[in-house]
């Protein structure tokens, strides 16, 4: 039997390799423009949020740096969602767009994107998270903008999902482990409390759900 | 053995296949329900947990990880899926606490699903029936392993050593140099 152990590795591995690329039946968001997390100079006119499907759009929106919805035209073209402002964009420092649509198979997929217009603030020193179940974390960045969440983890992926009474669309950060360490980053773009729910997955596969509160300040 | 190792290949050939036909037709699973409840404060431990979804999981694809208020890893472990269902026997000897049930699942249409569920257990371990030690697959980790746990208490700078990162790696290369390994000897066999 010992001739199994690799034949196990080598199916499991291979398993393991070809999950992620699996095409999925529901709609995912492939990229936004801006970059979701992303500080840009300028304020463009408008956001587009592209899908790996066409989809049917429910409902879309801008929302400014105080949480209020800006007034803006959303036009779904195949795959392609365009948020057109309707006054220039110019005066606000975050700029978050949601959407929630249907894809093909009939389910409903929410989402957001948020970015940052203008010089990043200076990010303060890291501040410890309480977090449940408890990990070690910590957050730099507590007012408007870019910031990030550390945990003392061997995790080596996961998922931020960050959502507000304003933004009821998660808010997603991606999590990279690297050396005992698993860091995410973004834009968190109101005031007020946002609740943090982070799935973390350890290189063997091990699974934890981490969540915490944070006030972000303006 | 020869046979076996046919059988083996085109598995490993065949599942990812599988894997990628699977039905496009249905929607994102989520999670229906779960025993224990979600919250719940059960003054005997379960005999196991079981997670409900609502579709049918992909077969080889799914974890369940038990997890303590204080981030410790007590047990994870891959399941194998009874149509929308997956059971992980509760394991002996746990104390009164807080727990969670964290998953990862791969519904039919191959997107994985991550969630968990909590509850109270306030009575003493329960003997129940004793699935420790009982089987070794050779694929569970270790049930002591705390992968989360941080690398050392001092949280500041360059504590851990990487390694889970380098042993995937390491896992993952072996198995496409076993199946490369397999077909070429499969290969000279037929000469």
């Amino acid at each position: 039997m010992r001739h199994r152990t690799p034949l196990v590795l080598a199916l499991g591995s291979l398993l393991i390799a070809v999950t992620p690329g699996v095409a999925h039946a529901h709609a995912d968001v492939v990229r936004t423009s801006p970059r979701n997390g992303s500080v840009v100079a300028t304020a463009p006119k408008a956001v587009t949020v592209t899908f790996s499907e066409p989809v049917e759009l429910d409902s879309a929106r801008l929302i400014g740096a105080d949480g209020v919805e800006l007034a803006s035209s959303a036009v779904m073209s195949g795959a392609v969602l365009t948020l057109t402002a309707k006054a220039p964009l110019s005066g606000q420092r975050t700029i978050t767009a949601a959407w929630t649509v249907t894809s093909d198979d009939g389910h409903q997929v929410n989402g957001s994107s948020a970015f940052m217009v203008g010089q990043p603030p200076e990010i303060g020193p890291p501040v410890a998270l309480t977090t449940t179940p408890a990990i070690p974390a910590t957050l730099r960045g507590q007012r408007i903008g870019r910031m990030s969440v550390t945990f003392a983890s061997k995790a080596s992926s996961g998922q931020i999902q960050w959502t507000s009474a304003q933004l009821p669309e998660p808010l997603n950060w991606q999590v990279t482990g690297r050396k005992g360490r698993a860091t995410a980053s973004g834009v968190l773009p109101f005031a007020g409390p946002w609740t943090m729910q982070a799935t973390l997955v350890s290189a063997n596969g091990a699974v934890m759900v981490v969540r915490s509160r944070v006030e972000v300040a303006r | 053995m020869r046979g076996q190792r046919i059988a083996t290949i085109a598995l490993s050939v065949l599942a990812p296949a599988v894997l990628a036909l699977a039905p496009v037709a249905s929607a994102h699973t989520s999670l229906v329900s779960s025993d224990p409840a979600d919250g719940a404060v059960l003054r005997q431990a379960p005999q196991a947990v079981t997670l409900t979804f609502d579709e049918d999981l992909l077969a080889g694809a799914n974890t369940i990880s038990i997890n303590l208020a204080d981030g410790t890893v007590v047990e994870s472990r891959p399941v194998e899926p009874s149509g929308p269902s997956v059971t992980l026997p509760w394991p002996s000897g746990l104390s009164a606490g807080d727990y969670q049930v964290a998953y990862r699942v791969v519904s039919g249409d191959g997107h994985p699903v991550t969630g968990a569920v909590s509850f109270t257990v306030t009575g003493e371990a329960s003997p129940g029936p004793s699935v420790d030690g009982a089987s070794d697959d050779g694929l569970s980790p270790n049930p002591a392993a705390t992968p989360f746990a941080p690398p050392a208490p001092d949280v500041a700078v360059d504590g851990g050593s990487g390694l889970p990162v380098a042993a995937s790696i390491l896992a993952g290369a072996a198995g496409v140099a076993a199946v490369v390994v397999l077909i070429v000897l499969l290969r000279r066999r037929r000469r």
